[in-house]
C-alpha cells in the first residue's frame, strides 16, 4: 500500500508551514523515522520524520512552497502500490478511490475576468492569489499595453517589479545598513503585530519583596547546583507561585476566542525565550501546575535549553495556557509584554535587586535594603477586568513573599 | 549497438521473446514464409520453424479466436492483424471476449496475448487501410494499448507486452517501418504505462505518439530555432495504462498543452488527455488546451490530400506559434 505524507500539526495556532528542504528525492527509499523534510513555521524550523517506510513516489509540495496543516505534501508507496497505480489509467496518486470523480473547485483563486473585462488564465489566477498581487492593477496594466489577457508571464513580471521585501526608505537614511529579518524573526513579528492589533491589552505591575526567596536560594544554591547541574534562579519560584495563584484565579488560565472564555483545567506554562536577539519562542512546560519547585525548575531548564539549541518540536510549542516572559538579565524595572493569543494573559518578571524598602515590624517601620522586583501582567481586557487581574497579582505577591520555600527544597 | 529499422525492430523484439520463452508463438496472415506483407517479421519462420510461426487463413476472427484459445491454455501468442483497420472485423474478440475473460471467470482464466497491427496513414493506402485506430482500442476496459515511435521502443515495449498477463494491443505505425534508430545489444525490456520526454522545454507541452512523435519533435526544433518557443515533447507511447503523472508534471511546468494525434478529431485520444488535464491541472493551465488532429473525415488516398489531412510538422509549428504568440 502507499501512504500520504501530510504537513503535521505544527502547534495549535499554526495553520501552515513552509517546506525549506526535502532530504529525499522522488524514487528514494525511505525508512520510518528518517528525516524527510525541513519545515519552517512562524515559530521554529523543524525536521519532519517519515512515519512509514517505502519509496518516495511523489513530492507534491516542493521546497520553498507553503502547505496548510493536513495537506498532502508527498506520497510514499511500496513497489506493489506503484505497480497498481501504473495500471490505473487516470490515477494520479495512490490515495484516490476507484470511483472518485475529480472536480476542480472553480472559484478557488479569484475571478476569471478582471475588472475591465480582461481575461485571467487559471494559472495566472492561482499565481496572483498566491503572490497576493492586486488584480485591478494588473488589469489596468494589461489594458495599457493593449492586451485583454493576463497570463503567467504578466504575473511573473509583476512579481519581479514588486519584490516581497520592501525597499528601505530612500529619503531618510540613504547610507544606513539594511537588516533583512530572518524567517523566525519575520514570523514572530507578524504574530505579535496581529495580537497587538486584536487584543485590548492592559498592563499592571506589583512590587514584590524577594528577600525571603533570596535567602532560600543562597542556602540551597550549592546543593542544588550539585544535584541538578544548573543554578537555581528566581524564575522557577515565580513560575511556581504563578501556578499556585492561577488555581485561585482560573479565568487567567484560559483561552479566549472572541466570544467565550474557556477555562483550562491544567496549567501549561509557556516560557518566552530570546534566541540571542534573533527571534522569540515560547516552549511550553506541560502540566506545570502539577510540578513542585524543583521539578518545575528542571522542566523549564529542559525547554529553554532545547529552544536555544533549535531543537523544539511542534509539540513543545503547542497548548500553552499561560505565559511568562523574563527580562531581568539587563536590569529593567518592568516590561509590558504582548499576549500570546488565544491565551488571555502573560506575566513579566524583571530585575530583582537590592533597594531601600520600608519594612513594617511590631517595633515600628524601618527602612531596610531588600531584594525587590516588579512582577507585571498584560491581560486581555475582554476576558476579565483590572480588579480580577490585580487580585491575581496580589495573590501572587503573597505567595512569593510568604510561602515556606525551604519546605519544597528540603524534599 | 546496432542501427535497426523500425520493421527490423519488430522481428528483433519478437525473436527476443521467442528465444526466452518457448510458450511464445506467432501467427497471422503471410507472417511466416513471406515474412509479413510489411516485411516486419522476416527470418522468424526460418529461425523458429512452422510450429511456432504459423501462417493462417485470411480470417481475422480465426486469428484472434485461435490466439485467445492458445493464451487460455498456456501459450503466449503474438497475433498479427495486418492492417489496424481490420480490428473492426474481429472486434467482438477484442471488445467482448479477451478483454472480459479474467473478470468474468473471477481470475480463473487469463488471456496473455499480444495483438500487433499495422496502424496509421501517410502511405497512400486509402480510407480502409490507413486509419489510426488506437482510440478504438483504448476505450475498451480490459485491454492495454501501446503505440511505439522508435525501433528501441518497439523492442522494449514488445517484450513488456508479451510478458504482461493480459491482452495488449500493439500498434505499429506503417509510415515508421522504414525509419531507423539505435538499438543496444542484449535483452531490452520496457515498461507499459510509461511516457517518454523526448525533448525538455519550458514554454509548452506537446503530447504525441507513434508517427506524430517524430513530427512533434521536428516541429519543436523549428519552434525553438525560428520562434524562440521552447516546447517540451512527450511521446505518450502507452494509452492504457496512461502515464498521467508525466503529462501532468509537464503541464505543471509549462502551463500549456498541445496534443498531436492522427486519430480523427471526434473522440481521439487527445480528447481524453485534455479532459484529464482540465480536471487535474486546471490551476496549472495558462491557456486553453489545444488539440491538433486529423479532421473527422475518411482518409483520402491522393498524396496531397492525405498529407493535408494528417498533422504535419509545419501545421504543428503554425498552430503552436499562433496560439502562444497570439
Amino acid at each position: 500500500m502507499s501512504a500520504t505524507v501530510v504537513m503535521p500539526q505544527l502547534g495549535e495556532t499554526v495553520a501552515e508551514g513552509k517546506i525549506l528542504t526535502w532530504f529525499k528525492s522522488v524514487g528514494d527509499e525511505i525508512r520510518e523515522g528518517e528525516n524527510l523534510f525541513e519545515v519552517e513555521t512562524d515559530k521554529v524550523t523543524i525536521d519532519v520524520q517519515a512515519v512509514v517506510s517505502g519509496r518516495l513516489s511523489e513530492i507534491r509540495v516542493g521546497a520553498g512552497s507553503v502547505a496548510k496543516v493536513g495537506d498532502v505534501v508527498a506520497v510514499v508507496g511500496s513497489a506493489i502500490a506503484d505497480r497498481v497505480a501504473a495500471t490505473n489509467m487516470t490515477k494520479l496518486s495512490a490515495e484516490r478511490e476507484a470511483f472518485e470523480e475529480v472536480s476542480t473547485p472553480i472559484d478557488k483563486f479569484g475571478p476569471a475576468k478582471g475588472p475591465n473585462g480582461v481575461r485571467v488564465t487559471p494559472l495566472a489566477r492561482r499565481l496572483i492569489a498566491q503572490a497576493g498581487l492586486d488584480l485591478n492593477r494588473l488589469a489596468q496594466e494589461a489594458r495599457q499595453r493593449g492586451s485583454n489577457r493576463i497570463a503567467k508571464a504578466d504575473v511573473r513580471a509583476a512579481t519581479r517589479a514588486s519584490p516581497s521585501t520592501p525597499a528601505p526608505p530612500q529619503d531618510s537614511q540613504k547610507s544606513g545598513e539594511v537588516i533583512v529579518l530572518n524567517a523566525v524573526r519575520l514570523k514572530t513579528g507578524e504574530r505579535l503585530a496581529e495580537n497587538w492589533r486584536n487584543i485590548p491589552h492592559v498592563f499592571q505591575a506589583i512590587e514584590v519583596d524577594f528577600t525571603a526567596i533570596d535567602r532560600v536560594r543562597r542556602k540551597y544554591k550549592d546543593a542544588f547546583q550539585q544535584a541538578h547541574g544548573f543554578s537555581l534562579t528566581y524564575l522557577p519560584f515565580i513560575a511556581r507561585a504563578a501556578c499556585l495563584a492561577l488555581e485561585a484565579f482560573p479565568n487567567v488560565n484560559a483561552r479566549f476566542d472572541g466570544k467565550a472564555l474557556t477555562l483550562s483545567p491544567e496549567t501549561h506554562l509557556g516560557i518566552a525565550v530570546d534566541l540571542s536577539h534573533n527571534g522569540l519562542v515560547a516552549p511550553v512546560v506541560r502540566d506545570a501546575g502539577d510540578l513542585a519547585l524543583v521539578g518545575l525548575a528542571k522542566a523549564m531548564r529542559r525547554q529553554i535549553e532545547k529552544a536555544r539549541a533549535g531543537k523544539l518540536t511542534p509539540d513543545d510549542l503547542a497548548g500553552g495556557t499561560y505565559s511568562i516572559s523574563n527580562n531581568g538579565a539587563f536590569g529593567t524595572s518592568f516590561t509590558a509584554p504582548i499576549i500570546n493569543a488565544p491565551q488571555v494573559a502573560i506575566l513579566s518578571a524583571d530585575a530583582i535587586r537590592l533597594k531601600p524598602a520600608v519594612v513594617s515590624t511590631s517595633e515600628g517601620d524601618f527602612l531596610a535594603p531588600r531584594m525587590m522586583g516588579m512582577i507585571g501582567q498584560s491581560f486581555d481586557h475582554r476576558a476579565f477586568d483590572g480588579a480580577y487581574s490585580a487580585a491575581f497579582l496580589s495573590r501572587l505577591k503573597q505567595i512569593l513573599e510568604d510561602r515556606d520555600w525551604g519546605d519544597e527544597l528540603d524534599g | 549497438m546496432a542501427e535497426l529499422t523500425y520493421r527490423e525492430a519488430v522481428a528483433h523484439g519478437i525473436a527476443q521473446e521467442m528465444e526466452r520463452d518457448d510458450r511464445v508463438v506467432f501467427l497471422g496472415e503471410d507472417v511466416g514464409k513471406a515474412g509479413g506483407v510489411f516485411k516486419a517479421t522476416v527470418g522468424l519462420y526460418e529461425k523458429f520453424g512452422s510450429l511456432r510461426v504459423r501462417d493462417t487463413p485470411i480470417s481475422e476472427q480465426a486469428i484472434l479466436g485461435a490466439a485467445m484459445g492458445a493464451a487460455m491454455t498456456g501459450l503466449r501468442p503474438i497475433a498479427e492483424i495486418m492492417f489496424a483497420d481490420f480490428v473492426a472485423v474481429c472486434f467482438d474478440y477484442i471488445a467482448n471476449e479477451m478483454s472480459k475473460l479474467r473478470y468474468m471467470s473471477n481470475g480463473q482464466l487469463s488471456c496473455p496475448l499480444v495483438i500487433r497491427t499495422g496502424n496509421g496513414g501517410g502511405v497512400r493506402f486509402g480510407a480502409q487501410h490507413s486509419q489510426s485506430v488506437e482510440n478504438w482500442t483504448m476505450m475498451i476496459p480490459g485491454v492495454k494499448v501501446v503505440a511505439p515511435s522508435s525501433p528501441i521502443d518497439v523492442v522494449g515495449l514488445m517484450a513488456a507486452a508479451v510478458r504482461d498477463p493480459d491482452p495488449v494491443i500493439f500498434h505499429e505505425h506503417k509510415a515508421l517501418y522504414a525509419t531507423k534508430g539505435e538499438v543496444p545489444d542484449g535483452e531490452i525490456v520496457d515498461t507499459l504505462g510509461t511516457a517518454k520526454i523526448l525533448r525538455s522545454g519550458s514554454d509548452c507541452t506537446i503530447a504525441a505518439l507513434a508517427l506524430m512523435a517524430p513530427r512533434a519533435l521536428e516541429a519543436a526544433d523549428i519552434l525553438a530555432r525560428d520562434h524562440s518557443i521552447n516546447a517540451e515533447v512527450i511521446d505518450v507511447r502507452s494509452l492504457v495504462p496512461l502515464d498521467t503523472k508525466t503529462i501532468l508534471g509537464s503541464v505543471a511546468k509549462t502551463g500549456r498543452l498541445f496534443t498531436v494525434e492522427e486519430n480523427p478529431r471526434l473522440c481521439g485520444w487527445g480528447a481524453e488527455i485534455a479532459s484529464i488535464v482540465a480536471d487535474e491541472a486546471f490551476w496549472d493551465l495558462d491557456g486553453p488546451i489545444v488539440r491538433i488532429t486529423t479532421p473527422h473525415i475518411p482518409l483520402p488516398a491522393a498524396d496531397h490530400l492525405e498529407d493535408l489531412a494528417l498533422p504535419s510538422a509545419a501545421r504543428i509549428v503554425d498552430k503552436v506559434r499562433r496560439v502562444l504568440n497570439g
